[in-house]
């Protein structure tokens, strides 16, 4: 018998079976892979585990020793802890208080002893390894990756002998990931249980002994590491064979057609000077690391943001000071964070559709039935949104149909221009092609697309060129043989661009 | 299958009604007397009031926010359609008009301050209700009210064919917001700003504009109870809309709009708005000292809304 194991799980919400008799198990000193698509239940057997949700049926064993895991707090007592990609972070707090945060320690009168609290924050960035930090210092001071690492740190500060780390990665600089893959090895030399959740095959590979692969809520495979090749896993976690991820290249692009012109576009420190062209059919990808003036870009053209500059949209200034001067313009914009920005999660599925077209649905001053219906059944139809009815809320339905809906309400205004901000970002496999597929569409219809991606792989594979961002300007435009994943990294860090001549000259 | 779907969906209002009904039925049978249908109109009527001043408060309070200056905007109202005007019946031409304009302008001032200032609503409407209150006192120097002119009276207190006129304005006004929330732009508009403004914002909804709009309808709405009220009553007094201020939200929160904002639906205030009032006419039928009718009326209030705003959270 394992040492850890959960033994059929089920969990259903309304209208979904989230998990249908799930098994989980793992040894002390494992490193074990949790791969799925979206919505397949991974998130929901962690959440069981951590005490979020109470399971329908199922037991969980520890060492032989059945658990009962009423509340979080509960799984954390039973030391069950988690890292999860979101922050959940207090700024105005210190980070000792942070780390700490719910399981102070009190003297009689009640009284924290922060000398205590700060001496062992410093012990803990010591025992990882972590970049040393005054444990005074309030958390909003500190930059977007230091916020990560000690969210890190926080969970492993609880001391669990099961640690999950669900998509602790995806959002971590390479130098961050390295940092974290490195504890993890560690801590499964320590003994404990390791759960790992990502979705990038690479990093399962080199970290984890074994992996179990769950579709529809139940798990449908367990493989040692070195069997699973990674055709395989993909088409376990589909439950079909897929052909190839990105779909062929094609130019659509209308040259003579200009849809967006910036001219010496500014913002704050943020943005310097931005000089773009985009045209109808092009889909042109923004690159560059984290936080060099692309979301700023983004924001700028879409009214979000105060400029200084001119931005031309089919040959006409405009001032963009709304959003809804951005839509009036034929500009859509898929927003990063699909929760807080992108869709209404308390309203169903229908309503969050049309939400950016209410001018579409109207007949005078009233609401249409009719036309509402006809938008919502066809955006859900195309994208293939996976919800019980279009009464369905959002927040029910899963990460990659979340982000379809989102997509969806962007594409029911029938944009001519559509900003997409890292639309893949937290959507499985599957998901990910169906949106290639789609932008890559919406090119050849004369649609001209702006593509931010954290990944350069997929800049490289779906757009036709790509500006990498630094420092608030653009480095450089890479044009067809010119766009590789060197280039654009070079660009990042500020080298030249290179050609493939050049390059194999310099090898 | 759809019968069903449709009760579910408007369980929290249909359930108001409910108890509506099942307080009424049981004190009739205590009381007789209570079931006349002259007591019935009573009810209707005093509702009417309450439910016009909840109009507003309806609509502010799904956006997320509150208005705290109807009390005073209902007086102000009364005021400028009596003294002002020295209850010459031949200026309400040009009286009523000013009125509404100014309400919902004092109304329009509250949501710019909340949307483009980020007072908070609270704050400001609680603010924009004192300023009121002592500029009335100033201007009045606390003489006492005029009585309303022949028109107002007859609004107030005469019926078409049974039916009292201030309850065939409700009536009226009722379908007019029931409408805006659920057949127009505007009610989307307001549920997605309540439930997330940020995603309302990204859709290019104004959502400055939208909540302005709001609160103006709720110094309109006000304004109007104002109105309807000086007619009912007969004359203009000092303070004449305090009761009002707690009814109105009370309404709102028992008829299953959360106070969170987000969700809401009026005809869930008017049952809201009809419990409060049979719930008054019970304490006073049971003959209870003044002072524990006040504190069994708050309470019994504070209990529903609590009762309806976990009702709401269930969801």
């Amino acid at each position: 018998m394992p040492d850890f194991e959960m033994r059929n799980i089920c969990k259903s919400f309304p209208g979904v079976k989230a998990l249908d008799n799930a098994n989980f198990n793992a040894d002390r000193g494992d490193i074990v892979a949790l791969l799925g698509e979206n919505g397949a239940g991974k998130s929901t057997l962690i959440k069981v585990l951590c005490g979020e949700h109470k399971p329908d049926s199922g037991e969980i064993f520890f060492e032989g020793k059945k658990l009962e895991i009423h509340s979080t707090r509960d799984a954390i007592q039973q030391k069950i802890c988690a890292v999860y990609q979101e922050l959940s972070l207090v700024p105005e707090l210190t980070i000792a208080e942070n780390m700490f945060l719910g399981f102070y320690e009190v003297d009689s009168l009640r009284r924290v002893n922060y000398q205590k609290l700060e001496k062992r924050t410093k012990e803990l960035f010591k025992k990882y390894e972590a970049d040393d930090l005054d444990p005074r210092m309030k958390v909003k001071e500190l930059s977007l990756a230091q916020k990560q690492v000690l969210e890190i740190l926080k969970a492993l500060n609880r001391d669990g002998d099961i640690i999950v780390f669900d998509e602790a990665t995806s959002a971590l600089s390479d130098k961050n990931a390295k940092w974290l893959m490195n504890i993890i090895r560690r801590l499964a030399k320590e003994g404990k249980v390791i759960i790992f959740i990502s979705h990038r095959l690479d990093e399962i590979r080199s970290l984890c002994s074994r992996v179990i692969v769950y579709r529809a809520g139940t798990d449908v495979a367990d493989l040692k590491i070195e069997d699973a090749d990674s055709d395989q896993l993909v088409s376990l976690m589909l439950g079909r064979e897929i052909g190839g991820y990105y779909p062929q290249k094609e130019n659509f692009v209308r040259e003579e057609e200009v849809l967006v012109s910036l001219k010496n576009v500014s913002s704050g420190h943020t943005l310097k000077n931005v000089n773009l062209n985009l045209r109808a059919g092009e889909i042109l990808g923004v690159g560059g690391l984290a936080g060099q003036g692309q979301s700023e870009l983004f924001k700028c053209l879409f009214g979000l943001l105060p400029y200084n500059g001119e931005i031309m949209v089919k040959n006409k200034e405009i001032r963009m000071n709304h959003t809804a001067t951005a839509m009036k313009q034929g500009i859509a914009l898929i927003p990063e964070e699909r929760g807080l920005q992108g869709a209404v999660l308390k309203q169903s599925v229908r309503e969050n559709i049309v939400l950016a077209s209410l001018d579409k649905i109207c007949n005078g001053l009233f609401l249409s039935k009719a036309k509402e219906g006809e938008i919502v059944g066809r955006s859900m139809k195309a994208l293939s949104i996976k919800a019980e009815s279009p009464e369905t809320l959002v927040g029910t339905l899963s990460g990659g149909n979340q982000q379809k809906v989102v997509l969806a309400k962007s594409l029911a205004m029938e944009p001519d221009i559509i900003l997409m901000y890292d639309i893949t970002r937290g959507v499985d496999v599957g998901t990910k092609k169906e949106m290639f597929n789609m932008t890559k569409q919406y090119a050849k219809e004369g649609k001209a697309i702006l593509f931010y991606s954290t990944d350069s792989e997929e800049l490289v594979n779906v757009c036709n060129s790509v500006v990498v961002m630094n420092n608030g300007m653009i480095a450089g435009r890479l044009d067809g043989e010119m766009s590789t994943r060197e280039n654009i990294i070079r660009l990042s860090v500020g080298e030249e661009a290179v050609s493939k001549e050049e390059n194999d000259e310099e090898n | 299958m759809d019968m069903k779907r449709a009760l579910k969906k408007h369980q929290s209002v249909i359930f108001c009604y409910l108890i509506a009904f099942l307080l009424f039925a049981a004190f009739s049978v205590y009381t007789p007397g209570f079931a006349s249908v002259s007591h019935i109109r009573t009810i209707f009527v005093e509702s009417a009031l309450i439910g016009v001043v909840a109009i507003g408060q309806t609509l502010v309070i799904i956006t997320g926010g509150i208005d705290l200056s109807v009390a005073w905007m209902m007086t102000l109202a009364a005021y400028m359609v009596t003294n002002m005007i020295d209850s010459k019946p031949e200026s309400l031409i040009w009286a009523i008009p000013l009125m509404m304009i100014v309400t919902f302008t004092l109304g329009a001032l509250n949501g710019f301050c909340i949307a483009y200032l980020r007072v908070p609503a609270i704050v400001m409407t609680l603010g924009m209700n004192i300023i009121l209150q002592g500029a009335l006192v100033g201007i009045t120097q606390g003489r006492p009210g005029q009585a309303a002119s022949d028109p107002l009276i007859y609004i107030g207190q005469k019926s078409l064919a049974g039916i009292p006129w201030l309850v065939i304005i409700w009536i009226l006004l009722t379908v007019i917001v029931t409408l805006m929330l659920f057949k127009m732009k505007f009610g989307r508009k307001l549920f997605s700003i309540g439930n997330n403004a940020v995603v309302a914002n990204y859709s290019g909804i104004r959502v400055g504009r939208t909540v302005v709009l709001s609160y103006a309808i709720s110094g309109l709405t006000a304004g109007l109870a104002g109105l309807l009220m000086v007619g009912k009553v007969g004359s203009y007094y000092l303070a004449m809309g305090d009761t009002y201020q707690f009814q109105s939200i009370a309404a709102v929160a028992i008829g299953g709009t959360s106070l969170l904002g987000g969700n809401g639906n009026y005809l869930g205030t008017v049952a809201g708005s009809l419990t409060i009032t049979i719930l008054l006419g019970i304490l006073v039928a049971l003959n209870l000292p003044w002072g524990v009718q006040k504190m069994a009326y708050g309470l019994i209030v504070l209990v529903s809304v609590i009762i309806s705003v976990r009702r709401s959270q269930k969801v």
